[in-house]
Order: structure tokens, then sequence, then C-alpha cells
């Protein structure tokens, strides 16, 4: 079930990505994709595990996943391409669904989805954030460490919290808006 | 190469931890006694400060320090699970160039934890942090600035929740 570069099948990674040997690349049951751009790392550490769906999860190029963050693929996950993710920040597109207390929450199965974790280009994510289903991070956007993000952040803003809001617009020269 | 660390030879370093070497002279030092536990990562990046923990002072499972311009702990410090010391901070004043090309901000001194000090979970901790002896971080806050001799504080932003009441104290209020 091997496939190019040694990894399983499923997976597509460039060459030129750094994964390293201590980063636990869980591969899908389902044979469900996992595709890691040009040039990006994954750090020591990093957890992807592919449960609480059938979405892929799908890394662009040049992003920066560090040390001690997990990716459950959930409903899936997308980052475009220059995303960088400090330590310790959690992505789980998937809810446990909790609506009969006479069973246990183990065996109720999972909630439909809301669109899955989705993070644009160009995005810096701080320490210890946590993306939650229907999270939808525009394009050059700064999330501060320790939010917690389950809806969209518009496009260059600096946002934060739990539930994270825009704080204010990114500064700069160009109206990207 | 020689190893450029400097760990006691009585502290204890789970070998499923990643200690990087820095490729421009950093090093960690790790005091007698010392704990860092599996699943600890410390990345020598932004900037070239030294990374201390001294004696008696544990780093618990999955917590991630950035040496930045430094940091520094002291003797008889808890560090709960999961706790990132995030030193560098990237630049982004620029929106026409993407921010991973942008470098990092002057810092502001890196972070320093006095003795005595107990973190709690999932914290965060920002360059210029400043922990004075016997403080106690609540699990989950983010810290920036100072935080008062035996201060209980916790939160995001932080407030000031208590402080703690001793023996010791009493002739010697902070």
């Amino acid at each position: 079930m091997s496939g190019a570069g040694g990894w399983p099948s499923s997976f597509s990674i460039d060459p030129s990505a750094q994964i390293s040997r201590l980063a636990d690349l869980e591969p899908s049951a389902r044979g469900t994709r996992l595709v890691v751009g040009a040039r990006s790392t994954i750090d020591a550490f990093v957890k992807i595990k592919f449960a609480g769906g059938g979405g892929a999860i799908a890394i662009g190029a040049d992003c920066r996943i560090n040390s001690g963050c997990v990716l459950y693929c959930g409903h899936g996950i997308t980052f475009g391409n220059e995303v960088l993710v400090a330590a310790g920040c959690v992505f789980v597109p998937a809810n446990h669904a909790i609506a009969d207390t006479s069973r246990s929450i183990r065996v109720q199965g999972h909630l439909p989805g809301k669109g899955g974790v989705v993070i644009e280009d160009d995005v810096w994510i701080g320490a210890n954030c946590v993306f939650l289903d229907g999270a939808l991070v525009r394009r050059g956007s700064v999330i501060n460490a320790g939010s917690v993000v389950s809806g969209e952040i518009s496009a260059y803003s600096v946002a934060g919290g739990s539930p994270a809001r825009v704080l204010k617009a990114r500064e700069g020269s160009t109206d990207h808006g | 190469m020689a190893d450029p660390h400097q760990i006691d030879p009585t502290a204890t370093i789970s070998p499923l931890c990643d200690l990087e070497r820095s490729s421009r002279g950093s090093r960690l030092t790790v005091g007698p006694r010392a704990l860092i536990d599996a699943f600890v990562k410390v990345k020598f990046v932004g900037g070239l400060g030294d990374v201390a923990l001294g004696a008696d002072s544990h780093i618990n499972s999955g917590c991630v320090i950035y040496s930045g311009a430094g940091v520094t702990i002291g003797q008889g410090v808890r560090i709960a699970a999961n706790c990132t010391f995030a030193t560098p901070n990237h630049a982004y004043m620029d929106r026409d160039t993407p921010i991973r090309l942008q470098g990092f901000l002057p810092d502001r001194g890196g972070i320093v934890i006095e003795d005595d000090v107990w973190i709690g979970a999932n914290c965060v901790l920002l360059d210029g942090a400043l922990i004075r002896t016997g403080a106690v971080i609540a699990a989950g806050t983010v810290v920036r600035g100072e935080v008062l001799a035996w201060h209980v504080v916790g939160g995001n932003p932080w407030r000031t929740i208590k402080t703690r009441v001793s023996a010791r104290q009493e002739g010697n209020a902070p």
C-alpha cells in the first residue's frame, strides 16, 4: 500500500515538503486523501488523524504546521498557500451528536457537516487556537493566540477570542477588502 | 560535533522530546533534577536567545518553546501540559507581501519566569512575558507583560484573580 516517497498510497506529499520523523500522519482506513504542497513543513508531534467524518485534508504550498498541532479530518480541512500555524493548534471540523441524554455520547455519532475548516492563503494563526466545523479564515488574516474559531473571519483582519471575532483590520497600503 | 546543550546529569529528559540544536550558537541549559517530558519541542527560531530551565523545574508533555530573544525559567517552576512559549512575533504590516516573508518584529526581551511559579495547562506565553516569583497562572491563560509576585491570574486577556496569602508574606508584603 506504499505510495510515492514511501508514504501510504492515500498520501500525496510533495517531495520538497519536510515532515518531521516525530510527526504522526495516520492514513485513512477509507483511503481519504492527505495532500501536502511544495516546501511545506510539518514539525514534531503533529498528529493527523482521519476521524469524525469522510473529509480530505489538503495543505497548500509553503505552509508551516508547528509542533503539537492536531488535525482531525472530520468534514474536511483545506489550507491555502503560506499558512503559518503556531504550536498547539487543534483543527477538528466534527461535532459529536449529544441530543439524546438516554444514550452515551460515544454511540450517538456525529452531526452533519458545516463545511469543514477552510484557511485561505497567507494566514498566521497564533499558538493554541482551536478551529471547529464551519471555520473559514479569509486571505491575509491573523488569529490571536488562544482563539476558538467556528465561523467566518473576513480577509486581512486581526481576530481573536472565544468565539473569535474581528478586532481590527490589518494595516497596509492595499485594500484587498 | 559536541552537544551544545548543557544538561545537568541529574535532570530527566524524555527520549520522546525533540530538543533541536541551534544553527546560530544558541543553547539550552537544564539544571539539576529538572524534567522535560515526552512530546516537548524546543526550537531555536526567531532570535539569538538561549533557553534556560532552572533546578527542580518541570516541563510537562506537549509544551513547545520557541527560543526567540530568549526563554529563562527559574527554579522549582511547574509548567503543565500543552503550554506554548511563543517568543517570536511575525511582522505583518505589509499586506502586499506574504506574512511568511516579512520576518519577525523587534523583540520585547524574551520570556522570563522567576522561581516557584505554577503555570496551568494550555497557556500561551508571548514575547515580553515576565512572571514574578510565586505567581500562579490559571489554565488556558494567554500571558503578555508582567505578572506580579504571588499573584494568581487567568483569562484572555488575563486579569488578577487573587493574591496568594501566606505566612511568608505577612512580614514581606509583595
